[in-house]
C-alpha cells in the first residue's frame, strides 16, 4: 500500500522523462528551422514535471524510510544517503512556492 | 493553450481533455462497481473531469479580480493556482504514460503496466475527489468505489513487484544499500560490509589502549 503506488509512479517517471527528452531532441531539430512553438509546451512539461516529480520523489523515499522501521536511519540501508542526496532537490528545482516578482 | 481553447482553437495530445472547457459538458460518471473503476478508461475519464473542473474554477476566480498578475500569483490566489497546475501535471504525467502503453508490443508486460498507470491513476486522484463531489460529476458512493478499485490493482499488482522493480536495472554501485542489493541478501551483505570496513579493521581505527584493558572486560 505504501510501496505499490510508489513503483508505478516511478515507472510513470520514466515514461514523461523519455517523452521530454523526445520533444527536446524535436524542439531542437524545430529551432534550426526557426519553428519555435515547441518552446512553450517544453516550458510547461518541464517545469511541471520538475516541481511535482521532486516533491512526490522526497516523499517517497521518507515513506520507504518508515516503512522499514529503524533500519532506515541506518547507513547500510542507503537510505539516509538518499534522503541527503534527493532533499535539496525539492527546494532547488522549485516546489511552486516561488514568487511572482 | 487554455488561452487557444478560449480562442475557438482545438488543442490536441495531451492537452485535448482541455477542450471540453469550452462546451462546458461533462461526460456522466459511469462506473458502478469497482472493478469498472479499476479500468484505464474510466480514471481517464475521471482524472480529466476533475482537472477540467479545478481549471474552470481558478480561471474564473482570475477573471473575476481586478488584482495585478503578481498579487493574483503571490497573494490573492496562490493556493489555486498551485493546485490547479499541480493537479494537471499530474493528470498529463498519467496520459503519457497511459499513451505510451500503446508502444508495448509484449501483451503480458502491457497488462502489468496498464494496472500500474491505473494505479498511478488512482493514487494520485484520490486526493483531489472533493473536486469531483463539488463539481457533481461524482455521484454518492463513488469514494467507497474508488477505494475498493485502489485495492483490486493492490492486490493485482503483489505477485509482480519484483520483476518490475528489477526492471529499473539500478546497478549496486549506484544504490549503495544492503537492503536493495541486485541478490537480495540483506544480512549477508550487511556482515560483509562489517568486516571489511575500515572502522572494524585493526590498523589505525582502535584507539590506543583499547585491546589490553577494555577488551578483556568485554
Amino acid at each position: 500500500m505504501k510501496l505499490v503506488p510508489l513503483l508505478a509512479t516511478s515507472i510513470a517517471f520514466g515514461v514523461c522523462h523519455a517523452f521530454t527528452i523526445r520533444k527536446y531532441n524535436q524542439l531542437l531539430v524545430d529551432i534550426k528551422s526557426q519553428k519555435f512553438e515547441l518552446l512553450d509546451q517544453m516550458h510547461h512539461f518541464t517545469s511541471g514535471f520538475k516541481s511535482v516529480f521532486s516533491q512526490f520523489t522526497m516523499d517517497g523515499i521518507l515513506s520507504i524510510r518508515q516503512s522499514i522501521g529503524g533500519a532506515g536511519y541506518s547507513a547500510w540501508s542507503g537510505l539516509p544517503y538518499a534522503i541527503d542526496d534527493f532533499s535539496p532537490q525539492v527546494t532547488y528545482e522549485g516546489d511552486n512556492t516561488v514568487m511572482a516578482q | 493553450m487554455i488561452k487557444r481553447v478560449k480562442q475557438g482553437e482545438t488543442v490536441d495530445g495531451v492537452f485535448g481533455y482541455l477542450n471540453l472547457i469550452k462546451t462546458q459538458s461533462q461526460p456522466k460518471f459511469s462506473a458502478s462497481t469497482p472493478s469498472d473503476f479499476a479500468k484505464l478508461e474510466q480514471i481517464d475519464e475521471t482524472f480529466a473531469a476533475f482537472s477540467r473542473y479545478c481549471i474552470t474554477q481558478t480561471l474564473g476566480q482570475i477573471a473575476s479580480t481586478n488584482a495585478s498578475k503578481t498579487e493574483i500569483t503571490n497573494q490573492l490566489l496562490a493556493l489555486d493556482i498551485v493546485t490547479m497546475v499541480q493537479l494537471h501535471i499530474k493528470y498529463v504525467a498519467f496520459q503519457i504514460f497511459k499513451d505510451s502503453l500503446l508502444q508495448v508490443q509484449d501483451s503480458a508486460l502491457r497488462g502489468h503496466l496498464e494496472s500500474c498507470c491505473a494505479l498511478m491513476g488512482i493514487n494520485f486522484l484520490k486526493d483531489y475527489t472533493h473536486l469531483g463531489y463539488e463539481s457533481g460529476y461524482l455521484p454518492t458512493g463513488a469514494q467507497t468505489l474508488i477505494n475498493e478499485a485502489y485495492k483490486i490493482l493492490l492486490v493485482k499488482i503483489r505477485p509482480q513487484i519484483i520483476p518490475l522493480v528489477e526492471s529499473f536495472g539500478i546497478p549496486d554501485s549506484v544504490l549503495v544499500s544492503a537492503v536493495g542489493n541486485s541478490y537480495g541478501d540483506i544480512y549477508e551483505t550487511h556482515l560483509e560490509w562489517a568486516k571489511t570496513s575500515r572502522l572494524n579493521d585493526d590498523k589505525g581505527s582502535i584507539p590506543d589502549g583499547y585491546m589490553e584493558y577494555i577488551m578483556p572486560i568485554l
